[in-house]
Formats: C-alpha cells, sequence, structure tokens
C-alpha cells in the first residue's frame, strides 16, 4: 500500500537584530562621523571599533575606561564584522559618505540625514550620549594602538 | 414687565452718519421690511442693547451684522467705512432707563453699557444720571452695582431663582437662558422650543426655565431632589468605608463576614449571625463559637488537675505524636520552601530576558523611524533596492547569498511585541503562584512553632516533680481563657461598629421613604393647574392656527419636560417627531403664547413681552399666520413685536393683517440705516 503523507516544510521569515537593518547601521556609522571624528573622517578601523562598541552597554564602559586609563583596560577582545563593510557600500552609493585617501567622509545629504534623526530625542539615545561624553578623544592614533595590541 | 420703547441705531462714517430710529407702541407692533432691508439688524440690535447676543450664538460686537461693524450700504452698491458705532435701547418696567452700548469703537470695548437713569430717545429727557456698567465679565451676573446683567435682573424685577448647574454647584439662572422663551429668533428660534438657550452647564436648563416663568412650586422640589441624591451618595461613602473598617476588625480574629451588603440596605437582623469563624475544622456562627469556648473552658476548670505524675503516660504519647506531626511538617515545608526557591529563579530568567525583549524592541523602534526619515529624503535603501544598480535587495545586512529571509521591520516589531505580552503574561503567572505557595509556607511554619513550643513544655514537665500539677493542662486552661478574653473583647468591637450599620441602615430607610415622595409627578395643585392650562391653552391654539399633523385628542403637555408631545396606546413622543415643518411652527406660535397666557392669568414669571422673527416659516398658509395675529391682536397685557417680510409682497401683507386693526405698523425702507438728514422716526 502507497501511503506517501506528503509533508510540507514553510519558511518563514526569521527576526533580525536591528543592527542588521542596512540604514539602522549607517546612520550608526554616520553619527560617529558626525560627533566623534575631526574633519568628519574616519578610518574603517575605527568605524568597526565603534560598532563593536554599540553592540552593548558593557561595551561601551569599556570603550570610555579604556580612553581614561588605556593601561587598566585590556581590550584585544573585539572584532571586525563583515556586516559593517556591506552597509558601507550602501552608504556610499547612496552619497551618505564617501571614500577618500584611505578614510570614510560624511556628506552634506549625510549630514542632513543624521540630523534630522537627532531632531528626534528618542532615536539612538544611549549611543548618542556615550559619543557625546568621549568627544573626539578616539583618534586615529588611539586606534592603531589598540589594533597594536592584537599583534601581540 | 419689560416694555421695548425705542431704539436708535447709529453708524458713523467716513461720509456722515447713518442712523434708524423707532419708537415701539406699548402693544401690538408689526416691522414689515423686505428680506434684505436690515430687520434681522434690527432686532439683532434690540438684543445687543439688552446684552442678549448669546441667543445668537456668539458674545459682543462678533454677533452683529457687518452693516454695524464694517460699513453702511446707502444706497445700493455704495458703501460708506464705519468708524464708530453704537445702539440705544430705551426699555420700561416700571420706570424707563436707556441703554447705550458700543459696537465698534476704537477706545470703548464692546462689553462696557452705559445706564441713562431715564427716556433719552422719546422724551429726550437732559442731564440724566448715568451708570457705567460691564457684560460676560467674571459677576456680570451678580454684582449688581456694575454686572449689566444683575442690575437688568433687578431692574426687571425678575427674581431669578438659585439652580443646580453641571458641576453640582448652585447659583443664580443666568438671565440669558428665560429670554429664548418669549423671544424668537429668526435662524435658530424656529428649530424647537426654547432653542436658543445659551450653553452654561444649567441642569435641565429648560425645565428650569418653564419652571421659572409659570411660577411653578415644583421647582422647590427638584431642589430638594437634588439635595436628597446627595445625601445619599454620602451614604452610600459611609457605609463602603464602614464595612471596610469592619472586616479589618474581623481579620484580627480570623472572622468571616458573610451576607453583608456592600451597598446600604435595610437591614432587619443586623446581629452577628453575619459572622463565623473556622473551628476544628467546621464553620461556626460567632456565637456558638463563643459558647464552645466557654464549654471547653468549664469543663477544663471541673476536671482536678492531674499531677504529672498521673499524666506521664498520656504526656509521652502526646509527645511521639506530636513529634511525628512536626516531623511531617518540616518535611512539606523544606519541599514547598525548594518549589518557591525555583519558581523564583525561574522568573528571574524571564524578567531578564524581558529586559532583553524591551532593549531590542527600543532599537527595531528607532531603526523604524531611521528608516521612516530616511524616505523623507529620499533615500534607495528605504525603497529596498541597490543605490546603484537599482535590483531588489533584501532588507538585511546579512550576506545576500543566506537564503533566510528576514522580517520587514514591523513584522519584526510585531513579533519583538508578542514575545513581550507572553512574557509579560507568564510573569504574572509566575507572581500568583508563588504568592499562593508562600502563603502556603507560611502557614506550615506557624504550625510548626507552635508545635515546637507545645513539645518542648511536655518535655519540661516531663522532668518535673511527679507531684506537681501537670503544666500543660494549665496552660491549656490559661491559653482558653485568654482565647475567650480576646474573642469577647472582639465582639463588643464589632457590636459597636454594627451599631453605626443599624443606624446608617435607618438613614437609609428614611431617605428611601422621602425618595418616594419626590416621585416625578409631584406637583402641588397650583401647579397641575397651571399645567392643565397650558395644555388647554396649546390646544385651542394649535388647533386654531391650524394644526394637522396629529389628532388633537392626542395631544398633551408633558409632566417631566412641560413641552408639548403626542401621547399614542402606549408610547409618548415629542410633538417635533411626526409633525409637518409648518406645524411645528404653529406648536411653536401655541406654545410661547400659551407660556405668556398662563404666566398671565395665573401668576407666572413672565416678562409680557413677545417678540416673534419671521414666524410664517416654511411656507405657512396666509390664513394660518392671520388667525396668529389675531390671536397676538388680543394680548392687551403685553407687547408684540413682530418681525415679517410677508413675502416681500403687498397683496400677502393686506391678506394676511384682514381683520387686525390693533397694531402699530413700522415700515422698513430698503435699507435700515439712513445718512441723518433723512432718517425719520417711523
Amino acid at each position: 500500500m502507497d501511503n506517501s503523507t506528503r509533508i510540507t516544510f514553510t519558511k518563514r521569515p526569521i527576526p533580525i537584530p536591528a543592527e542588521y537593518r542596512p540604514l539602522y547601521k549607517i546612520a550608526q556609522l554616520l553619527q560617529v562621523l558626525y560627533l566623534s571624528s575631526r574633519g568628519k573622517k574616519a578610518s574603517l578601523l575605527k568605524l568597526h571599533l565603534f560598532s563593536w562598541a554599540f553592540k552593548s552597554k558593557k561595551n561601551m564602559q569599556k570603550l570610555e575606561s579604556y580612553i581614561k586609563s588605556p593601561a587598566a583596560i585590556d581590550l584585544r577582545l573585539w572584532g571586525l564584522e563583515p556586516s559593517l563593510n556591506r552597509a558601507l557600500v550602501y552608504a556610499i552609493s547612496d552619497n551618505l559618505c564617501r571614500y577618500e585617501k584611505g578614510n570614510y567622509v560624511l556628506t552634506n545629504l549625510g549630514e542632513e540625514f543624521i540630523e534630522l534623526i537627532y531632531s528626534d530625542n528618542d532615536i539612538l539615545k544611549e549611543q548618542r550620549v556615550f559619543l557625546n561624553t568621549i568627544g573626539k578623544s578616539v583618534t586615529e592614533k588611539l586606534v592603531n594602538n589598540i589594533s597594536k595590541s592584537w599583534k601581540s | 414687565m419689560l416694555e421695548i420703547r425705542a431704539i436708535k441705531i447709529v453708524a458713523n462714517t467716513i461720509n456722515g452718519i447713518f442712523s434708524s430710529e423707532f419708537e415701539f407702541d406699548s402693544g401690538f407692533n408689526i416691522i414689515r421690511g423686505n428680506n434684505t432691508s436690515g430687520k434681522s439688524t434690527l432686532l439683532q440690535s434690540i438684543l445687543y442693547g439688552l446684552g442678549m447676543e448669546e441667543l445668537l450664538d456668539g458674545k459682543n460686537e462678533k454677533t452683529m451684522q457687518s452693516t454695524l461693524k464694517d460699513s453702511v450700504e446707502y444706497p445700493k452698491g455704495t458703501l460708506h467705512k464705519i468708524i464708530e458705532s453704537h445702539v440705544i435701547l430705551e426699555i420700561r418696567n416700571k420706570e424707563t432707563i436707556t441703554i447705550k452700548r458700543t459696537v465698534i469703537n476704537q477706545n470703548k470695548s464692546s462689553k462696557l453699557v452705559e445706564v441713562f437713569d431715564g427716556s433719552l430717545l422719546i422724551d429726550k429727557e437732559e442731564n440724566l444720571e448715568i451708570k457705567p456698567m460691564w457684560l460676560h465679565d467674571k459677576g456680570g451676573a451678580s454684582n449688581v452695582k456694575f454686572g449689566f446683567h444683575a442690575f437688568l435682573a433687578e431692574f426687571l424685577e425678575l427674581k431669578l431663582p438659585d439652580v443646580y448647574y453641571s458641576k453640582g454647584d448652585l447659583k443664580k439662572l443666568y438671565i440669558q437662558t428665560i429670554f429664548p422663551s418669549f423671544i424668537i429668533e429668526q435662524k435658530k428660534g424656529w428649530a424647537d422650543f426654547l432653542m436658543t438657550i445659551p450653553f452654561y452647564g444649567t441642569r435641565n436648563v429648560k425645565n428650569r426655565v418653564i419652571e421659572y416663568i409659570l411660577n411653578l412650586d415644583v421647582f422647590e422640589n427638584e431642589k430638594e431632589k437634588i439635595e436628597l441624591n446627595i445625601e445619599k451618595s454620602n451614604l452610600i461613602d459611609k457605609w463602603k468605608y464602614l464595612r471596610t473598617d469592619l472586616f479589618e476588625v474581623a481579620n484580627r480574629g480570623g472572622i468571616d463576614i458573610d451576607g453583608l451588603p456592600t451597598m446600604p440596605d435595610v437591614l432587619t437582623n443586623l446581629d452577628y449571625s453575619y459572622f463565623t469563624i473556622y473551628h476544628e475544622n467546621e464553620r461556626l456562627n460567632l456565637s456558638n463559637f463563643l459558647g464552645k469556648l466557654n464549654t471547653r473552658y468549664e469543663e477544663l476548670t471541673n476536671e482536678p488537675i492531674s499531677t504529672t505524675g498521673e499524666r506521664l503516660g498520656e504526656i509521652n504519647s502526646l509527645i511521639r505524636y506530636n513529634q511525628n506531626e512536626l516531623d511531617t511538617l518540616s518535611l512539606n515545608f523544606d519541599l514547598i520552601s525548594r518549589n518557591i526557591r525555583l519558581e523564583r529563579d525561574k522568573s528571574e530568567i524571564y524578567r531578564n530576558q524581558l529586559l532583553e525583549v524591551r532593549e531590542e524592541l527600543k532599537e527595531n523602534k528607532d531603526a523604524k523611524k531611521i528608516y521612516s526619515l530616511g524616505a523623507t529624503i529620499e533615500l534607495a535603501i528605504p525603497q529596498e533596492k541597490c543605490p546603484t544598480c537599482n535590483q531588489k535587495i533584501k532588507d538585511s545586512l546579512l550576506p545576500q547569498s543566506s537564503t533566510h529571509t528576514p522580517m520587514h521591520l514591523d513584522e519584526n516589531i510585531g513579533y519583538l511585541q508578542a514575545q513581550e505580552k507572553m512574557i509579560i503574561a507568564y510573569l504574572a503567572g509566575q507572581e500568583k503562584g508563588i504568592k499562593d505557595k508562600e502563603l502556603e509556607a507560611n502557614n506550615f511554619y506557624s504550625r510548626i512553632n507552635t508545635l515546637r513550643n507545645e513539645i518542648r513544655q511536655m518535655k519540661k514537665e516531663l522532668i518535673e516533680d511527679e507531684r506537681m500539677p501537670s503544666i500543660t493542662k494549665i496552660e491549656e486552661r490559661i491559653k482558653l481563657k485568654s482565647r475567650i478574653d480576646f474573642y469577647s473583647e472582639l465582639i463588643e468591637a464589632l457590636e459597636i461598629k454594627l451599631e453605626a450599620f443599624r443606624d446608617l441602615s435607618k438613614r437609609w430607610q428614611r431617605i428611601l421613604r422621602k425618595e418616594k415622595k419626590f416621585s416625578k409627578n409631584f406637583f402641588s395643585p397650583y401647579d397641575i393647574q397651571k399645567l392643565k392650562k397650558l395644555e388647554d391653552n396649546f390646544k385651542a391654539l394649535v388647533s386654531k392656527f391650524g394644526y394637522r399633523s396629529k389628532p388633537l385628542f392626542n395631544i398633551k403637555i408633558s409632566k417631566n419636560k412641560y413641552l408639548p408631545i403626542v401621547e399614542g396606546d402606549s408610547i409618548k413622543y415629542d410633538i417635533r417627531f411626526d409633525s409637518s415643518a409648518s406645524d411645528m411652527i404653529r406648536s411653536i406660535w401655541s406654545y410661547t403664547c400659551s407660556l405668556y397666557k398662563v404666566s398671565r392669568d395665573l401668576n407666572g414669571n413672565h416678562p409680557n413681552l413677545l417678540v416673534f422673527d419671521e414666524p410664517a416659516q416654511q411656507s405657512m398658509s396666509n390664513d394660518s399666520f392671520n388667525k396668529f395675529l389675531l390671536e397676538l391682536e388680543t394680548y392687551k397685557n403685553a407687547q408684540v413685536l413682530l418681525f415679517a417680510s410677508f413675502n416681500n409682497s403687498d397683496e400677502d401683507f393686506l391678506n394676511t393683517t384682514e381683520g387686525v386693526v390693533d397694531f402699530k405698523l413700522h415700515k422698513i425702507g430698503d435699507k435700515l440705516l439712513k445718512p441723518n438728514r433723512e432718517s425719520e422716526i417711523n
């Protein structure tokens, strides 16, 4: 007897964290250019660092403490994220930032966009507070120092 | 009495003064003018002079027509810009006063009114005393010296009553509310009975006005009714409070209260049979319980106290028994305590999860806002297409090759919200479960303690001198005695509270009795006579004027609203429904006149003035209108002002006024306001 029963699987969409939404990630990065970079530009490495920091309160605290006393904190445990590169590609093609001599630079449209976002006090609140606290103290030099510690 | 003696309307324009003046008769006045002649302006000015413009749905100069605010048109097509305008109104009760009120004036507010102590227009008296007053601002209705409405009420000897407002406060009935009972204005006044009463939050304002005009006794009753309601709600509050108090006292002794109503009620058997207590696996009422305790105490006191030696065997087995009990209880207690800890840990895990979900939710909501802002500046990403090649891209930064489809942001948010709800519901359930278990645990704990004490006591006794009286027995007696004392005191306390309930119950009874008296139809014989007269007059007039919509037999005056209703076999309804439009107009004519007549004949408060603005509405037949005019002619004790265009037809005018002789005709020419040299007294 051929009792073939059909079993079907329906692929349902999956929930993903907000930081995997392209424009959300881009907004995160744009604010780094806007608030924490001299000349509104930053290297890829710096953007990766901040992307890691934004992942959690703990990470942001760690970065903050490191700035105050670099010797006290072990900041080797941070990583690069491939999704960030993808986000930057989108950002460039939508003219929110551009690539110039090794750095990513905020465009006028990008600045307009980030100001539009900031006009709502609620959006990206924690990250905004964090960036305002550390100001422009995360320089490219500092980022290089941190990445040097990988080599050891 | 309110008699409108004369009015003068003045407009100062850049091309000179324009004015219009009318002197009215103390009886029947017909003011005839074409539809565009400014007839409405004339009536509005009279209302304005009395400070009654709120009947036209506004305050101050807003309600006046542009012909008094912007420019005068004279002759047709030529406009003259107005610099200043005002209204002078002469009225009489026992004495005569003249009121001057600004419409437009750079230096004077339209809220200001000047009252001249005499006749400025008709007798042209000189050197009159002028009193300035104001309108509409706070206190205008109560300040007799400077508030115009308060002054007017006193001048007209109105004796306005105090009435209840929607906020529960008691204040004077505003004078503006009674005017719509005798002034029927063209724009809105013909829509319903007493239609143009302005809104002040007066409770049941139409009722109050009619009760006032007819001077019904029931008005006092209404007031008492409201006061009774306040008393009622006070008592309900007291009852609830007392009940909570009673429960609190009863709980001290673990006593349950059964059957005590939450709302006040007439309680016949208020004793402590309402109270029960759980004793030795039985639910007893309080008196039985106390009885049992007393009996047991008697038994104990009558028993000779055995010595320790005599009781050795008994004590030993008691100790063993209690020890077993204790072991079981301890085990149960441990188990349940462990259980509680486990559940608490579970709750903690879920609480952390809830925090995470909420964080994610916030991020997603932020993302949503970012995307919509991005769409406003027309970025390509929110539209899910590649900015360079315009191919469709998935809304995620996962590798494009990944076979998973991410949810849309909205879906994602919905998903997280559902998770949040689920966790919250779970936590709530946990909380309840834990609470219940904790209660049980506490129960075990106290029983364990009691048992431990008893065992200790018994063990002590075992090593006592055998000749000593058994301590446990003595203790049992003492404990029982103190329990009896405790409950006796408690019962006394409860009794006192019960007394208060009995008191409230009696007061409640009294209130209910009073309430019955105030059933809706409690009118004095005089009131009943007045309402009957109102009904008879109404029916007679409405029939005289040609009403056809409903048989006269079914028309009554409602005892609730004092307004005309149609009474069918089992239902009553407002005469508005089912009357033709012109019949509704006839009803308003009849009702307004009937109010006056009943007041006139049976000592009411009507000011003996009737004003009708375009009463021939809804294609009224000339015949009906003629009957109406003939009726108005008979009112020798009242002043009537009737404004009408008579369809702009001389023929209609002659037809409608046929047989009507005793009236003064005022004609408004093409335009109301004329240059001063031309204006004459009409």
